[in-house]
């Protein structure tokens, strides 16, 4: 049978504060187990939690760019459950009163557009982290991240392919990254993400019963096991099987996801009120002050790359999806006014630096004024785009401007015809059998000429200029 | 509302608590009292109605403390309590069943 899959997305990303949301440990990622630790994030009796409001207010930005509503009151619940990774057997987060809801994440879906309807945006403290050492009847906690600032981010079950899913996911975290309020980092945990999905036969409108599926370490990972999902589910049901409802963990060596056979207790959270946190009123003012404050969205940038500066969609695509990419772009622009000729560079001879060396356009030494100097360099006939090429590595290595490079190297492009003219009589006199081919109508020879020009001046000569200097000898012969 | 006994077992067992049968017809007793005395706000008014759920005795008065690190415990200090511990790490048993 054909079978529709229904997907719901929980994200969970580390806000960026310095601190940690209730208490003044640090949020740096490392440091030895439990050396980030105090009595507040430990649960040690007696503690009270004060919340950072730097971690209010980054939450409430992000809310706001995926279009939710900000409650004007936060509340926070305790969520109780006993596991050794929550110290104080129940964790801080919200319940039936949320930061925000009802927003949203626009994404494709085969050439289309197709809104991915968020449901609710809150706030809560991550739990430790659990290592299960192998062959022992024991498991290590460590505390560094327990009291972490977090962001849960809820979608309704509008998503419908693995390839749908990764899409949410990429961008949700160009969102966050543009605004800024966390670094994503799925290899550091700053962002993970849960799955929750079922199967139905197409065209139905009803739910079936759900899988939720943890432990995937990357987007590609989210999608796999998605994939895996669709295709263990839809076995079972098309051989008349149940699908149990249960946690599943995916084993992304093995590329499966096994069920989670675990002590916690069946899911009754018992969420109620946290005695130790006043609610917090959230004036429309502070909605309005951030709302203000957003940067410009990946979205408007794209749209705006491409109405204002008439870059092609696919240019305008690819220089927004990452900020700092986007901001270089537009810092170049400020010294040489070619958009397309910037963003042909950017995404060729610049983005394979940065590829070959796994870097990321913030850590080259160069500026974007510089890239602009090189790019008028060009454009005055001074070098070859060839030369250009010879030279951006060194650029992006030393910082140096292009002007010191070209006059360190020798590198200028003999644009002086009388002199190119002297290169070419000599090849044609040296090549008096390709000059014979030519004169009978093989045009392809004269680029052997123009090769043997270009040989003589070491690459000096620009290309065309040479192609024609040629052509103008050779009809002189004729 | 009335409390049966396997109400208390329930709620026993998520709070880990081990209840003699003798406790857990006591606790039901009890607990069906304090609940139906509650349950006397009903008479006078519709509570789902006519108030709002208190979730503090506190107004909101929003007090924020700055993002700023103010350094932690030390790992002695941190670990000095600890039943277990390997390394700097607390030591439980095991939680994953293979």
């Amino acid at each position: 049978m054909d079978y529709e899959p229904v997907i719901g997305l929980e994200v969970h990303v580390q806000l960026k504060t310095s601190s940690k949301m209730f208490c003044g440990c640090t949020t740096e990622f490392g440091g030895s187990p439990n050396s980030h630790t105090c009595p507040v994030c430990l649960g040690f009796p007696g503690v009270l939690p004060v919340l950072n409001k730097k971690a209010l207010l980054l939450a409430v930005r992000a809310a706001l760019a995926v279009g939710c509503r900000i409650s004007g009151e936060v509340k926070f619940h305790r969520k109780n459950y006993f596991y050794p990774d929550l110290p104080k057997d129940y964790q801080i987060s919200q319940y039936d009163e949320p930061l925000s809801e009802n927003g949203k994440i626009e994404i494709m879906s085969g050439g289309t557009a197709k809104t991915i309807r968020v449901k609710r945006v809150h706030m809560e403290e991550d739990a430790g982290k659990l290592i299960h050492e192998e062959g022992e009847n024991s498991s290590l906690v460590d505390f560094n991240r327990s009291g972490m600032p977090l962001l849960e981010i809820v979608s309704e079950p509008d998503i419908n392919s693995p390839d749908e899913a990764y899409q949410y996911l990429t961008n949700l975290k160009l969102l966050l990254k543009y605004l800024d309020v966390s670094d994503c980092d799925m290899e550091k945990g700053s962002l993970r993400c849960d799955a929750n999905i079922s199967l139905r036969p197409k065209g139905d409108k009803g739910l079936g019963t759900k899988a939720e599926v943890k432990n995937m370490n990357s987007f590609k990972g989210v999608k796999a096991a998605l994939e895996f999902e669709i295709g263990r589910q839809s076995g079972l049901l098309d051989s008349g099987e149940r699908i149990v409802q249960e946690t599943r963990l995916w084993d992304p060596e093995k590329n499966i996801t096994i069920s989670m056979r675990s002590k916690e207790e069946a899911h009754d959270y018992r969420y109620f009120p946290e005695p130790d946190l006043v609610p917090f009123a959230l004036d429309g003012n502070v909605a309005k002050a951030q709302k203000a404050s957003l940067p410009e969205l990946p979205k408007a940038r794209k749209e705006r790359f491409m109405n204002l500066l008439g870059l092609p969609d696919y240019d305008a695509e690819v220089l927004t999806q990452e900020k700092e990419n986007a901001d270089y772009f537009e810092e170049c622009l400020k010294n040489y006014d070619k958009p397309k000729t910037v963003s042909n560079w950017m995404m060729g001879d610049i983005s394979a630096y940065l590829n070959s060396r796994a870097m990321s356009i913030t850590a080259i030494k160069m500026k974007p004024a510089s890239l602009a100097g090189l790019l008028k360099e060009i454009d005055s006939g001074k070098i070859s785009g060839k030369m250009a090429k010879e030279i951006i590595p060194e650029m992006c290595d030393t910082g140096k401007e292009a002007s010191v490079i070209i006059s360190e190297k020798g590198l200028s492009q003999i644009s002086d015809v009388s002199e190119l003219e002297k290169f070419a009589d000599e090849a044609i006199a040296e090549n008096s059998k390709t000059v014979e081919d030519f004169m009978k109508g093989k045009d392809s020879a004269l680029m052997f000429l123009v090769g043997q020009v270009m040989k003589k001046t070491r690459g000096k000569a620009n290309p065309a200029m040479v192609n024609e200097v040629l052509r103008k000898r050779l009809a002189g012969k004729k | 509302m009335s409390i049966k006994e396997d109400k208390i077992k329930y709620v026993a067992r998520l709070a880990r608590l081990k209840l003699t049968d003798e406790e857990v017809a006591l606790f039901a007793r009890q607990l069906d009292g304090i609940l139906g005395y509650v349950d006397k706000l009903n008479e006078r008014l519709d509570v789902a109605k006519d108030a709002v759920p208190m979730s503090h005795p506190h107004a909101a008065s929003n007090p924020f403390r700055e993002d700023e690190v103010r350094g932690s415990a030390s790992s002695e200090t941190v670990l000095a309590n600890a039943p277990q511990k390997k390394g700097d790490f607390f030591k439980v048993p095991r939680i994953i069943e293979e």
